[in-house]
C-alpha cells in the first residue's frame, strides 16, 4: 500500500543530515503544514474546546472520553499495523496490563493513582518488548499467533491471579480516582476527567506523530514497503521493530492505566472478544496506516456503538456488517477515501496529468 | 577482498549452491552467469546475509557468514535485488536518504570517504536529476532501478553486487546502465559483482566470469576464454539469446 499521498505532503525519508542540504523531494520539516498536521491540530483545538458546548451533558462527556481512550490506543496499535508492519493481536493485553498494573499498584499497594500511569505505562512497553523478543525475529504469520496466544492466556492468567492481587474473575473495584490539590475526581463531574483524558489523547497524537514524521519513522516504514531492501541499506529489523512494539505498548499501557480509574473497574472482561473488534474497527475505519485515520475511527464507533445500544445483542452483528463493509467499499477507511476523493478533484482540475500526479500508486 | 571458502545451500534435497570457492581482488570487476536456477542469486544472497549456508565467507578478512543483512551493509557491501522494490510510499531523494544514513549509522567497518560529496551529486551522477522529488511508485523501471542503485551506492559500499542491473531495460537503457558500471568501477574504484544474462555485457565489462551450473562452479576465468569453452557454450545454449 501507499501511505504517502505527493511530495510535500506526507513523506517520510529523513530531511539529510546536517551540512548535506535540502533536496526536492525531501522529508519536510516536522510540523510544516499538510493535511496530516492540520488534521491533527483541527482535532486537538475541536476536542480542547467541545465541552463548551456539550460540557452540561455528562454522557456525552463519557463517550467523548471513553474516545479519546480508545483513540489513543487505535494510534498506537496502528503504529504497528499500518506503518511497521507488525501484526501485533496482543494490543488489547498491552491495555488491561496497564490498566491492572495501576488498579493494583493504587489499590493494594496504596500508590498515588498518577503514579499510576507510570506504572502503566511501563507495564505495557516491557511486556511489549518482552514478547518481542522473541516474537519479531519470526515472519509475520508467526508474530500474529504469539501475540494472539498471549492475548488468550492474560485473561485464565488474571483470573487465577487473585493470590498476585488481581481480584480474579470479578478484577479489582473500586479504584481509587485522581485527585488534584484537595479535588477528587467525580462521575459527576466529567470536566476533570476529560481533560485529563485530552492530555493523554495529546501525547498519543504526539508520540505517534514524530514516531512517523522522524528518521526513526521512515526506518520501519522502509521496512513496511520493501523489508529486503531496507535491510539491505543497513536497516536492523529486529532493532527497529523492537523499539516501535516498545513505543507502541507504552502508550497503549497508559491508557489503561486511565481506563482503569475512570471506570473505577478493571476486570478480565476488557480481554474480551468485544473490545478486540471495536478495536479493530477503529482501525479499519479510520485508515489502516492513515494517521491521525484511526483515532477518527474510535470517535465514530464509540458514538455509533453508543446509538445502536437498543439492538442490543444486534450489535455486534451490526458491527460485524460494518467491517465487511468497509473492507469491501473503502478498504483503506476514511481517509483512503479522503485521499481519493481529493486526488480526483486534483486529476479533474489538473488534466492533462503532470508528471508529478501521483494517486496511481496503490 | 571478498574470499568464499566451500561454501554450500541446500534447499530441502536440492543443492542451490555447492561447494563454492572463489576469490575477489579490490577493484575487480567479477561477473557471474548461468541458467535459470544455477543459483546466481543465492550466492547473492549468502553473501550478502540473507541467507545462511555452510562454509565460510570473508570480507577484508574478516568471517561474515553469519552476519545479519545489515550488518554486512555496514562492513562496506551493498548489493542490489533482481526485481527492484524500492521504498514506494517515499521520493527518490528520500529513498536514497535511507541509505545515506543507515548504511552508515553504526557503520562497524572501515569508514570510506565518498567519492561524492552529497546526494545531489550522486544524483547527478547515475542519473536521476530532476526526479528527485518523484514518489518512487510513479517512477518507471529503469529509474526504479536506479534508484534502488544509488540508495545501495548512498551506504558508502567498497563492493557492490549488481543483481542483473540490465534485466528488462531497453537496449539504450542498458547500454546507459551499462557505462554508469564501468564509471563506478574506473572513476569511484568500487568493485562489482554483477549477475547478468547478457554475455556481451560480461565480455565487455568483466575482469573475470564464472559459470554457475546447479550450484556449482563450471568455469571461472577471463571472460572471452570461458565464453568459447565448449563446456560452457553447452550450458548456456538458449539462456544467452533469451
Amino acid at each position: 500500500m501507499s501511505i504517502v499521498a505527493d511530495q510535500g505532503t506526507t513523506s517520510r525519508a529523513d530531511a539529510g543530515k546536517p551540512g548535506g542540504g535540502r533536496l526536492p523531494g525531501d522529508r519536510p520539516k516536522a510540523l510544516s503544514l499538510n493535511r496530516q498536521t492540520g488534521m491533527t491540530i483541527g482535532l486537538v483545538v475541536i476536542l480542547a474546546l467541545l465541552p463548551l458546548v456539550v460540557g452540561d451533558s455528562n454522557y456525552t462527556m463519557r463517550l467523548l472520553v471513553v474516545s479519546m481512550i480508545w483513540g489513543g490506543v487505535s494510534l498506537a496499535w496502528d503504529l504497528l499495523l499500518g506503518y511497521a508492519g507488525v501484526f501485533n493481536l496482543g494490543q488489547v493485553g498491552f491495555f488491561a496490563l496497564g490498566a491492572y498494573a495501576s488498579a493494583m499498584l493504587s489499590e493494594n499497594a496504596g500508590l498515588n493513582p498518577w503514579w499510576g500511569l507510570l506504572a502503566g505505562a511501563a507495564a505495557g512497553a516491557v511486556v511489549a518488548v518482552l514478547l518481542g523478543i522473541p516474537s519479531l525475529r519470526l515472519a509475520g504469520i508467526y508474530v500474529a499467533l504469539l501475540t494472539l496466544a498471549f492475548y488468550e492466556v492474560l485473561s485464565p492468567l488474571l483470573t487465577v491471579g487473585e493470590a498476585i492481587g488481581t481480584g480474579g474473575k470479578r478484577g479489582i473495584s473500586p479504584i481509587t480516582p485522581y485527585t488534584i490539590g484537595g479535588y477528587t475526581f467525580t462521575g459527576s463531574n466529567q470536566i476533570p476527567w476529560y481533560y485529563v483524558a485530552l492530555g493523554l489523547f495529546v501525547v498519543c497524537l504526539i508520540v505517534c506523530y514524530f514516531a512517523i514524521n522522524s528518521r526513526f519513522g521512515a526506518s520501519f516504514i522502509a521496512l513496511h514497503d520493501s523489508e529486503s531492501f531496507a535491510q539491505s541499506l543497513g536497516i536492523s529489523r529486529y532493532k527497529v521493530s523492537l523499539m516501535i512494539v516498545g513505543v507502541s505498548g507504552l502508550l497503549t499501557g497508559l491508557m489503561g492505566a486511565f481506563y482503569a480509574h475512570y471506570t473505577a473497574v478493571v476486570s478480565p472482561r476488557v480481554l474480551g472478544l468485544e473490545v478486540f473488534i471495536y478495536l479493530v474497527i477503529m482501525v479499519l475505519l479510520g485508515g489502516v496506516g492513515k494517521f491521525p485515520g484511526p483515532a477518527i475511527g474510535a470517535f465514530i464507533v464509540i458514538f455509533l456503538s453508543d446509538w445502536l445500544r437498543e439492538f442490543e445483542n444486534y450489535r455486534m452483528l451490526i458491527f460485524g456488517a460494518l467491517v465487511v463493509v468497509i473492507v469491501m467499499v473503502a478498504p483503506r477507511g476514511i481517509m483512503g477515501a479522503v485521499d481519493s476523493a481529493q486526488q480526483f478533484v486534483r486529476r479533474r482540475r489538473a488534466s492533462p496529468a503532470t508528471p508529478t500526479d501521483v494517486g496511481r500508486s496503490s | 577482498m571478498l574470499r568464499l571458502e566451500h561454501v554450500t545451500k541446500h534447499f530441502g534435497e536440492l543443492a542451490a549452491v555447492n561447494d563454492l570457492s572463489f576469490e575477489l581482488e579490490e577493484g575487480e570487476v567479477f561477473g557471474i552467469a548461468g541458467p535459470n536456477g544455477a543459483g546466481k542469486t543465492t550466492v547473492f544472497n549468502l553473501i550478502s546475509g540473507f541467507l545462511h549456508g555452510s562454509g565460510r565467507i570473508y570480507f577484508d578478512g574478516r568471517r561474515i557468514d553469519g552476519l545479519q543483512p545489515h550488518q554486512i551493509t555496514h562492513l562496506g557491501v551493498a548489493r542490489t535485488f533482481q526485481i527492484p522494490q524500492p521504498f514506494n510510499s517515499m521520493t527518490v531523494v528520500q529513498n536514497l536518504r535511507i541509505g545515506e544514513y543507515y548504511g552508515v549509522a553504526g557503520r562497524s567497518g572501515p569508514k570510506k570517504d565518498a567519492p561524492w560529496n552529497d546526494l545531489a551529486e550522486l544524483i547527478s551522477f547515475v542519473g536521476l536529476e530532476g526526479k528527485e522529488a518523484r514518489p518512487v511508485s510513479t517512477l518507471k523501471l529503469y529509474d526504479k532501478k536506479l534508484t534502488v542503485l544509488a540508495s545501495a551506492l548512498a551506504t558508502k559500499p567498497r563492493l557492490i553486487m549488481l543483481d542483473e542491473a540490465l534485466g528488462g531495460l531497453s537496449a539504450v537503457e542498458a547500454e546507459q546502465s551499462l557505462e554508469l558500471l564501468q564509471r563506478l568501477n574506473r572513476e569511484w574504484g568500487l568493485t562489482i559483482i554483477m549477475i547478468e544474462h547478457l554475455m556481451s555485457a560480461l565480455t565487455r565489462s568483466c575482469d573475470r566470469l564464472l559459470i554457475l551450473n546447479n550450484g556449482e562452479a563450471l568455469r571461472i576465468g577471463e571472460p572471452r576464454t570461458v565464453v568459447e569453452d565448449p563446456v560452457v557454450i553447452e550450458c548456456l545454449v538458449g539462456v544467452k539469446h533469451a
